[in-house]
């Protein structure tokens, strides 16, 4: 019986069909930097899955599939290069600090995935360098570190690929065909990965011409598809329960966290910058959405 | 404390037939005759409301002109009983109609149903002043006021009821109960999608058994009805009986599902929230006196939460708010009278007195 037009999706449909999404970056991320990805990828999943069922003392509880989608969002972030124990600190400090403190799925405040990132990113900055013989120092890197170097110059560095950085562009383009993936499920509304994608590609307009003359923040293209845009985009942004639903907060929520990603890439200490620029978004939320303030 | 009379009902188990009635020629019956009918067979509206049918009829038919509708939008998710009941006996919801206009002496009738091969079918069928319209089964189109605005045009005031501007909405299962009247057959059974299998239930058949398993069940839709009370039996409204998947519900993950779903721009998400404390909240008044029930955001929820019951709830607290508020203002006032009545009377007494006095001065 057709009573609305939208798709009837369960939350742990959701759930499955996120991962779904995800495994085109996942082969991408396999293929560029190795078959490391898929332990460090799994390695985080059994954490985060076995840190919810130790917290809750409940097996039940993972049929929501929500463990499972941030340990694979972690696995994704952290570099395969990183010993092994990173990613356990990771999910497990995701599970518990970003969710199971606040009272469980649905209630806390912060992306679970983003604390348990953002946690390792602060306490072992040595190990989330990615360093893979591969590539040496990411593009984000290079564009932060050699500033003095012009335009033409920072294309031609071997760190650069066609558009955005090398191997990460080629990432960053599978998460976009999952993220599509989503948005023609109508799972994630288009306007919020929309917004994000627009909240890093306008101020990089504004300060590309600045740089052309003696250094570069490097084009639109460039930002668009490095480091883990699209990833952020489609996949952490648009988590339901940390960003707003309403249209006009979706839209201020994505551009925020664009535009606060960009200005840590150029200007802050860290290479990529959409870790703090979520969480940092996700603190404003009650102020965005007020009605949804009662949480526990 | 007072005694308690210790009874327990029982079944005898034994099932009689209602005593049939004679038949009507409805052709050439007076109205009056036709209407005392549908109400000796306790006719009832079976679209959800359980009006009786001829209490209806004789308020519409005290506002003329009259127009009737035939209502045959399924809007409840997963019910058919409608469909099944047109496709088996489209004739005698048409003859129904019939006797429902004639009761009247109505301009003309429409029939909405939201099954297109029905639609189809009751086109051949048709007299003159008979109109059959397809309409998307949206939960807009169900609604009585609304299905009256799609169908003539005409709007139905917030502070008016369709029977008061001569309009008459029946669903077709009441039609065909009022079909059946005529003939004869009293209202004791009906067409129940049990489970997504519709068959004839007897009204009065306890809702647990209908089931025939332990499973949890909402009596109705799954998203539009309401756990089953203690000993609760069929009546004649409920067209379904479902298992209740809301007992697995998972946590409110705030997608915000609901609020798009909501034909009526309430905001769900946000009221379902409030209800979860637990207190009146005369706030959100007006957002809850704006739903009607109709169970889209219950669809459309991921987590399988009944929103409808927890606005149910709000809404239940709020009217138990508005009581309790509307009672200390009215001890509140019965207070202020009573000291205002005693210091006039204070006053009163003192000029008296002062009265007196001179008077007495006077006299010295």
């Amino acid at each position: 019986m057709a009573v609305t037009d939208r798709p009837k999706f369960q939350t742990t449909g959701i759930m499955v069909h996120v991962v779904i999404a995800l495994l085109p970056g996942l082969g991408v991320s396999a293929w560029f930097l190795g078959p490391k990805v898929f332990l460090v990828v799994l390695v985080s999943i059994f954490a985060a899955v076995t840190t919810e069922a130790i917290g809750t003392r409940s097996v039940q509880i993972l049929r929501d599939g929500s463990a499972v989608v941030t340990g694979m969002l972690i696995g994704l972030c952290i570099p395969s290069s990183v010993a092994f124990w990173v990613p356990i600190v990771a999910s497990a400090s995701a599970i518990t600090l970003g969710k199971l403190v606040f009272g469980g799925l649905g209630k806390n405040l912060f992306n679970p995935a983003m604390v348990g990132y953002a946690l390792v990113l602060i306490a072992f900055p040595m190990q989330l360098v990615y360093l893979d013989g591969l590539t040496g120092a990411t593009a984000l890197d290079v564009l932060k570190h050699q500033e003095t170097e012009s335009l033409s110059q920072l294309i031609n560095h071997p760190a650069f690929g066609l558009v955005g950085a090398k191997h990460f562009e080629w990432m960053n383009l599978a998460f976009l065909v999952g993220g599509l993936y989503l948005v023609l499920l109508r799972i994630v509304p288009w306007l919020l990965p929309l917004s994000v994608l627009l909240g890093i590609a306008v101020p990089t307009l504004v300060f590309y011409p600045l740089g052309d003359a003696t250094y570069s923040f490097g084009s639109p293209w460039f930002h668009l598809f490095a480091g883990g845009t699209m990833l952020t985009a489609f996949f952490i942004a648009t988590d339901p329960v940390t960003s707003p639903s309403a249209k006009l907060p979706q839209i201020i929520y994505g551009f925020f966290v664009g535009s606060v990603a960009f200005f840590i890439r150029c200007f802050g200490t860290w290479a990529d910058g959409f870790a703090f620029a979520i969480l940092l978004a996700n603190a404003f939320l009650p102020l965005l959405e007020p009605k949804k303030m009662p949480r526990p | 404390m007072p005694d308690q009379a210790n009874i327990r009902v029982a079944s005898d188990t034994i099932v009689e037939t209602a005593n049939s009635l004679p038949s009507i020629d409805w052709k050439q019956a007076t109205p009056d005759v036709l209407l005392e009918r549908i109400a000796e067979a306790e006719v009832v509206g079976m679209g959800g409301a359980g009006f009786p049918t001829a209490k209806k009829i004789s308020l519409t038919q005290q506002h003329p002109p009259n127009f009737v509708i035939a209502n045959g939008i399924e809007t409840d998710p997963g019910v058919n009983a409608d469909k099944v009941l047109l496709e088996r006996h489209l004739n005698d919801v048409l003859t129904g109609l019939r006797i429902v206009a004639k009761i009247l002496s109505a301009i003309q009738s429409f029939v909405a149903i939201s099954h297109e091969r029905t639609v189809q079918v009751a086109q051949g069928l048709l007299n003159d002043n008979e109109t059959v319209r397809y309409l998307k089964p949206t939960f807009q189109n169900g609604a009585e006021r609304e299905l009256i605005q799609m169908l003539t045009g005409h709007v139905v005031q917030n502070d008016s009821f369709p029977a008061f501007d001569g309009y008459l909405v029946l669903n077709v299962h009441t039609l065909y109960a009022v079909a059946e009247a005529i003939e004869g057959k009293p209202l004791t059974k009906r067409l129940v999608t049990v489970n997504d299998e519709t068959r004839w239930i007897d009204i009065g058949t306890p809702v647990g058994e209908i089931l025939g398993s332990s499973d949890p069940i909402r009596v109705g839709c799954y998203a539009t009805g309401h756990r089953p009370e203690v000993n609760e039996v069929l009546t004649a409204e409920v067209n379904a009986i479902s298992i209740d998947k809301s007992v697995h519900a998972l946590p409110c993950i705030h997608c915000g599902w609901c609020d798009l779903a909501c034909p009526r721009d309430i905001p769900v998400e946000s009221l379902y929230l409030i209800a979860g404390q637990l207190e009146p909240n005369l706030a959100a008044q007006d957002a809850l006196n704006r739903c009607n029930d109709c169970g889209a955001c219950v669809v459309a929820c991921p987590s399988n939460i009944h929103l409808l019951d927890y606005l149910r709830e709000l809404r239940h607290r709020n009217d138990i708010e508005r009581e309790r508020i509307s009672r200390a203002t009215q001890a509140r006032l019965r207070v202020d009278a009573r000291e205002q009545r005693k210091r006039s009377e204070a006053i009163s007494s003192d000029t008296k007195r002062s009265e007196r006095m001179r008077q007495q001065h006077k006299w010295q």
